[in-house]
């Protein structure tokens, strides 16, 4: 009965351990294979639930049941027999058990037609045919039992009538004892007969009867005694015939059919028990190898994900080793590392892992420690830190900039993840950083260039309507641009403006061509003048850009109108103004209608100096425009020309106004020469006059001192004298002061008359500087001391001893110079500072020598340098002018006192 | 193991396959299927009486609501199509389960041409009708419900008339699971029917042992009932009903009687036989006190008249007065008492 099984466990085997190699195979058979095993797995268990289906077909309650019901069957039968035969021997008098029981057995035979499902077809045939065999069987018998009851009723109807007929003849018949022997006889036989199966007795029944009808009877009893004698002949005739009955009943082979049935029942039985072992030894057999091969099945699969695991291990552990990223898992308290590939230990600066791992603590490389810190705070808030920045520094001392993302396993108390040394990119972030500064610098540069732009760009659509705006300056702004943008011209300007610029629009959108324009606008409260450019942008926009041209045109009115007023200006210049190239071309001639020249025609721009001159005029104009070139400095000449028949002298101002252009200006001087001789000659007069003056006043001062020098000496003498009181004494000091100071005055006015007249000599004479500076320092220290001043003189150090010059002329300039510092100087002090140079370098008013001073022999001229500073009020710088002017005070002296102060004229002429 | 894995795999298939084959057999060989032996049927213990009529059953367990249904239905005349005959009409239990009609007459023809046998107790018998052609009561039912000359109507027609009635429907859905169809209106009329039964007679009550249930009389006429061979044919709990028996066995009733009809030729109606010619099913006497007419042809008015011709043509012998009446009291002994209210007159 095997069939199956076998097969389907090759294949599932098969299925199952050819599985090793998964990587290998391609999508297309790995779907098939899989299909094909689940299919064999639910054919395997479709198999098994078949066969144990079957295995349990046998239905034991039916079985019993049916068995009982055949058993039944026969128990019956046999019952329903064996009343029969009670029935027949008068033992059972009624007929109910046999009726109910032939009614209870054609029920049964209706239950027995459905034979217990497990019985297969042919067995249900064979079953039902035997059934219907024994069906019709039955149904004989129940017609032979019915008629055998109805015979057997007859029989016993007359059995038991047969002895109370008898007795009644007999009774009847008392007389004749013959008679009442015979139908006992009759009767004995009778019954005999009936006990007996044997037909023996008939024959003498029979005649036994025929004699008792043959014998005379009265009346009344005849028919009694035929009714007896029928009643025996009915029993006679009866009782052969329910024994046939019987023996028919008994015929029947209803035992051998119902035992043929239930034998074949039980055959079949044992079949579709044997069926069912079959069924039940397969199933267990299916499910066996159903079992072991998923067990092969998942212990391959086993295999196999063990061998794609160890697989991926291999393969993550790849990744992990060769990773170009230092991967790293460290304990979050105190930063042990607790896994590392080779790239973060090289990172660190050590060759392998097993020197950190488990030795040392990522805190050690932190060059922050305060990162880590921070790095653990975020780890421990968010459970999980992103590229995070911080510096290591490696083993070797060298520090990188290092980036790491990780995430934290809280429970387990470690962190895990990657980290790239990011040195390389942090050089390239700063100098990026640098570009960008740079780049923003000139952005803002740019801005504020775009800032000081004063244009305002706008594009216009078809109908005007201002679709963008961009204005660097929105107070050149008609309106603000929320009111610009999306309204059209005419809802943002006067009528006629807008209609103007739609014009513009229009024609620019028609032509293609850009045009500009200049226009007004009132912006604000100012008229402003703007030029705008306007191109074609689209089919249907422009672009207008308009430039605030207001100061432009308020430059080029000024322009126009200073050009008026120069126009005018050299109108009114009586002079004539030339500009010239360095070659003699004039470029330009400026000149009023009134200004003379030689030859008018030839005097015009493009034309040359020496078209317009004399040859030696030309020449000589030409000689100085090259100088004026050359030297950049004003070059002033006279020329005389003769115009017209008429001598005139003509000023020439050369400048220099560009690297090869001059400006020349001629003013007619003649009339200038004229006047200047006239002044000659007053001035000469004059000087004349006041040298006669000069001359008359030295004489009259020499004069003068005279009788004063006695007032002197005697007031002297008289004070000398001794004789005096003190108040005598005082007065006498007065008188003499007094005296002094006129003399003083006197002496002042010979010296500047003298020096007017001119009769100045230089006296010459070798002295000691030296001594001479002492001298001035003890004059002047009384007064000094009595105004409370400070007097100081410094001297170079290597002042000369000795020098020639007027001895007398230097004492009274010093004296002067020192005198009059002290006298304006009411506090602080005066100092009189002495240096010297060679005669060749220029003068300094401040500095001394630089040390550059050669030595000089006894004879060389030099230049010795007296600066007297003080700390008095001084002399504002209009008065300075006209302090060296003859006879002039000062405001400030006048204020004081009221000398006439000789000292600074005379001061002023010495050294020059 | 072996270098060679195909091989291996092979081995391993093999030894899988051995493995799981002996474990199966093994499994097998420790359960054993066969169940033990039906076990045989109680014998049953059959006392047979002494006597040939057997009491009726005090009590019969049935099924009160199905009865209390079949008898709504009993009476119901829905059942017939002009709807104005019922079960009742024919088989009036205030007559005796019968009619007192010789012939049943319901309008056009007469039915069945033979006396209207009595409902109660009509479950003992063996046979139902005449001509015993019925097996059972329930197998009879459709005589009536089909013959025009009872309730002329089809079961289909009756279960749609009954259909519309709320209470029928509900009754039937009640009792049966599948509710009001022609199975279960069988069923309630049959198990109707078997309530019919009349116990306690006082014949009955002599059977159980109390010998003054009968007077003087009837015992003697029981005795005669006996011994003149009565009881060969009117036998059993039923006291007849149970057997087919020529009507004329010492003597020729029909060529007496004459005027043949078909109903007259018995059992032979139903089986054909020539020897069923004049054979009947034997009528039950219980309760035969109430259901004169007697006899198929409802010939004998009274009981005396039905025992003379019995004695006549069954026994051949005239009985005196004296005995018929004993036999006649005896007979009337056999009235039992039907739910709980003793049915004599």
């Amino acid at each position: 009965m095997l069939t199956q099984p076998p097969h389907q466990s090759i294949e599932k085997s098969q299925s199952a351990t050819s599985d090793s190699n998964p990587g290998t195979r391609s999508p297309f058979t790995l779907i098939a294979s899989s299909f094909a095993s689940s299919l064999l797995l639910g054919g395997g268990v479709l198999g098994c639930l078949f066969f144990w289906i079957q295995s349990q077909a046998i239905n034991f309650d039916q079985h019993s049941q049916y068995l009982a019901h055949l058993r039944q069957m026969q128990e019956i039968d046999a019952r329903i027999n064996q009343n029969v035969l009670l029935a027949k021997d008068g033992l059972l008098t009624y007929y109910d058990p046999i009726v109910q029981e032939i009614t209870a057995l054609e029920q049964l035979q209706v239950e027995l037609s459905q034979p217990p499902s497990f019985i297969n077809a042919q067995g249900q045939q064979e079953l039902n045919q035997l059934l219907q065999i024994q069906a019709g069987t039955w149904r004989e018998k129940e017609v032979l039992i019915q008629q055998f009851l109805s015979r057997n009723a007859v029989l016993r109807n007359s059995l038991s009538y047969l002895p109370v007929s008898i007795s009644t003849v007999i009774e009847q018949s008392r007389m004749n004892p013959v008679l009442a022997s015979q139908l006992n006889t009759l009767l004995r036989n009778i019954l005999l007969f009936n006990l007996s199966t044997s037909e023996d007795l008939a024959p003498q029944i029979n005649q036994d009867m025929q004699q008792l009808l043959a014998t005379p009877t009265s009346a009344d009893s005849r028919a009694d005694l035929e009714n007896t004698i029928a009643h025996a002949r009915q029993i006679l005739n009866t009782r052969p015939v329910v024994a046939g009955f019987v023996n028919q009943i008994m015929a029947l082979p209803t035992y051998e059919h119902s035992e043929a049935i239930v034998q074949a029942y039980d055959r079949y039985y044992e079949q579709a028990l044997q069926t069912s072992n079959t069924h039940r030894l397969g199933f267990y057999l299916l499910s066996t190898v159903l079992l072991l091969g998923i067990a092969a099945n998942i212990i391959s699969k086993l295999k196999a994900s063990a061998l794609v695991v160890q697989q991926n291990e291999t393969k993550f552990r790849n990744i992990f080793e060769n990773s170009q990223v230092g991967i790293f898992r460290t304990r979050i308290e105190d930063g042990l590392i607790l896994d590392a590939n080779q790239q973060f230990a090289h990172m660190l600066g050590f060759d392998s892992t097993e020197e950190i791992v488990g030795r040392r603590r990522s805190a050690e490389f932190y060059v922050n420690l305060s990162d880590r810190q921070r790095a653990v705070k975020i780890l421990r808030t968010h459970g999980a830190i992103q590229n995070f920045e911080t510096q290591f520094h490696r083993q070797d001392g060298s520090t990188s900039w290092i980036l790491y993302s990780a995430r934290q396993n809280a429970e387990e108390g470690y962190m895990e993840g990657v980290v790239t040394d990011i040195s390389e990119l942090k050089r390239v972030e700063d100098e990026r950083k640098q570009v960008e500064l740079a780049l923003q610098a000139s952005e803002a540069e740019l801005r504020s260039l775009f800032a000081a732009m004063t244009e305002v760009i706008l594009v216009y659509d078809r109908e005007g309507r201002c679709l963008k705006l961009v204005a660097t300056n929105p107070n050149l702004l008609i309106k603000p641009t929320e009111e610009q943008v999306n309204h059209t011209v005419y809802e943002t300007l006067p009528k006629e403006q807008a209609e103007f610029y739609h014009r513009y629009i229009l024609q620019v959108l028609e032509t293609r061509r850009t045009i500009t324009v200049e226009y007004s606008l009132w912006i604000g409260d100012r008229l402003r003048w703007t030029s705008a450019s306007i191109s074609p942008l689209s089919d249907n926009t422009v672009l207008w850009v308009s430039r605030d041209i207001t100061s432009l045109k308020d430059a080029e009115t000024a322009l126009r109108q200073s050009e008026a007023t120069n126009r005018a200006l050299i109108n009114a210049i009586p002079d004539l103004l030339l500009r010239v190239r360095s070659d003699g071309t004039y470029l330009d001639v400026l000149h009023s209608n009134q200004y003379q020249v030689i030859n008018r025609n030839q005097l015009s721009a493009g034309t040359s100096v020496y078209d317009s001159l004399p040859l030696d005029r030309a020449q000589e104009r030409m000689h100085y425009i090259q100088q004026a070139l050359q030297t950049r400095e004003l070059q002033i000449y006279e020329q005389q020309l003769a115009i017209d028949d008429e001598s005139h002298v003509e000023e020439v101002r050369v400048m220099a106004s560009r690297d090869d252009e001059a400006v020349i200006m001629v003013r007619d001087i003649t009339d200038r020469k004229q006047a200047e001789e006239l002044l000659r000659q007053s001035v000469e007069a004059a000087e004349a006059a006041n040298r006669a003056k000069s001359i008359f006043l030295a004489n009259m001062s020499h004069e003068l001192r005279t009788p004063l020098n006695v007032i002197l000496g005697f007031t002297q003498l008289m004070i000398r004298g001794g004789a005096l009181n003190s108040q005598q004494q005082d007065q006498l000091n007065t008188i003499n002061r007094s005296g002094e100071h006129l003399l003083t005055l006197i002496n002042d006015v010979l010296e500047m008359s003298k020096i007017e007249a001119g009769r100045v000599i230089l006296n010459e004479s070798d002295f000691d500087l030296h001594s001479l500076l002492d001298w001035l320092y003890q004059m002047f220290q009384i007064k000094v001391q009595s105004k409370g001043l400070q007097l100081t003189f410094e001297r170079e150090s290597d002042l000369p001893h000795y020098i020639r010059t007027d001895e007398t002329k230097l004492r009274q300039v010093l004296v002067n110079l020192v005198g009059n510092a002290v006298k304006f100087t009411d506090k602080g002090g005066v100092t009189l500072k002495i240096s010297w140079m060679p005669y060749h370098f220029a003068p300094d008013s401040d500095s001394p020598a630089n040390g550059h001073r050669l030595f000089t022999t006894p004879n060389e001229a030099i230049t010795i340098q007296f600066v007297v500073e003080d700390t008095g009020p001084g002399i504002a710088v209009a008065e300075l002018d006209r302090l060296f002017k003859p006879f002039v005070q000062t405001t400030r002296a006048t204020n004081r006192r009221r000398e006439p102060d000789w000292g600074w004229r005379l001061v002023k002429s010495l050294p020059n | 193991m072996f270098q060679n894995r195909q091989v291996t795999r092979w081995i391993l298939l093999a030894a899988l396959l051995l493995l799981s084959a002996l474990s199966a057999i093994l499994l097998q060989q420790a359960q054993s299927l066969r169940p033990a032996p039906p076990a045989l049927s109680t014998p049953v213990e059959t006392s047979y009486s002494t006597e040939p009529i057997l009491p009726i059953p005090l009590e019969i367990p049935l099924d009160n609501n199905k009865v209390a249904l079949g008898e709504r239905l009993f009476q119901d005349t829905r059942l017939s199509s002009n709807n104005q005959t019922s079960c009742y009409s024919c088989h009036n239990l205030a007559a005796g389960g019968a009619d007192r009609r010789r012939h049943l007459r319901t309008g056009q023809q007469d039915y069945g041409m033979t006396n209207t046998l009595t409902v109660f107790n009509a479950s003992f018998n063996y046979k139902i009708g005449w001509d015993g052609r019925f097996a059972s009561v329930l197998d009879h039912l459709d005589d009536p419900v089909n013959n025009p000359s009872a309730l002329g109507s089809t079961w289909e027609e009756i279960v749609a008339r009954l259909a519309q009635v709320p209470e029928y429907k509900q009754s039937f859905r009640q009792m049966y699971p599948d509710g009001l169809n022609v199975t279960t209106l069988k069923d309630a009329l049959t198990v109707y029917q078997e309530s019919l039964y009349t116990p306690n007679s006082r014949f009955d009550q002599f059977l159980r042992g109390n010998k003054a249930a009968l007077t003087a009389t009837e015992q003697a006429g029981y005795d005669l009932f006996k011994s003149y061979g009565c009881v060969s044919c009117h036998q059993g709990v039923n006291v007849g009903g149970n057997l087919f028996q020529r009507f004329g066995v010492m003597g020729d009733y029909f060529a007496d009687r004459g005027d043949i009809t078909p109903a007259d030729l018995g059992r032979f109606n139903a089986t054909q036989d020539e020897a069923d010619r004049h054979v009947f099913r034997v009528p039950s006497l219980r309760n035969v006190a109430l259901t004169a007419p007697y006899f198929h042809d409802g010939s004998a008015q009274t009981l005396e008249q039905a025992i003379t011709i019995m004695g006549t043509y069954q026994l051949g012998r005239s009985l005196s007065e004296t005995e018929v009446d004993q036999i006649a009291q005896f007979l009337r002994s056999l009235t039992g008492e039907y739910q709980g209210k003793s049915l004599e007159e």
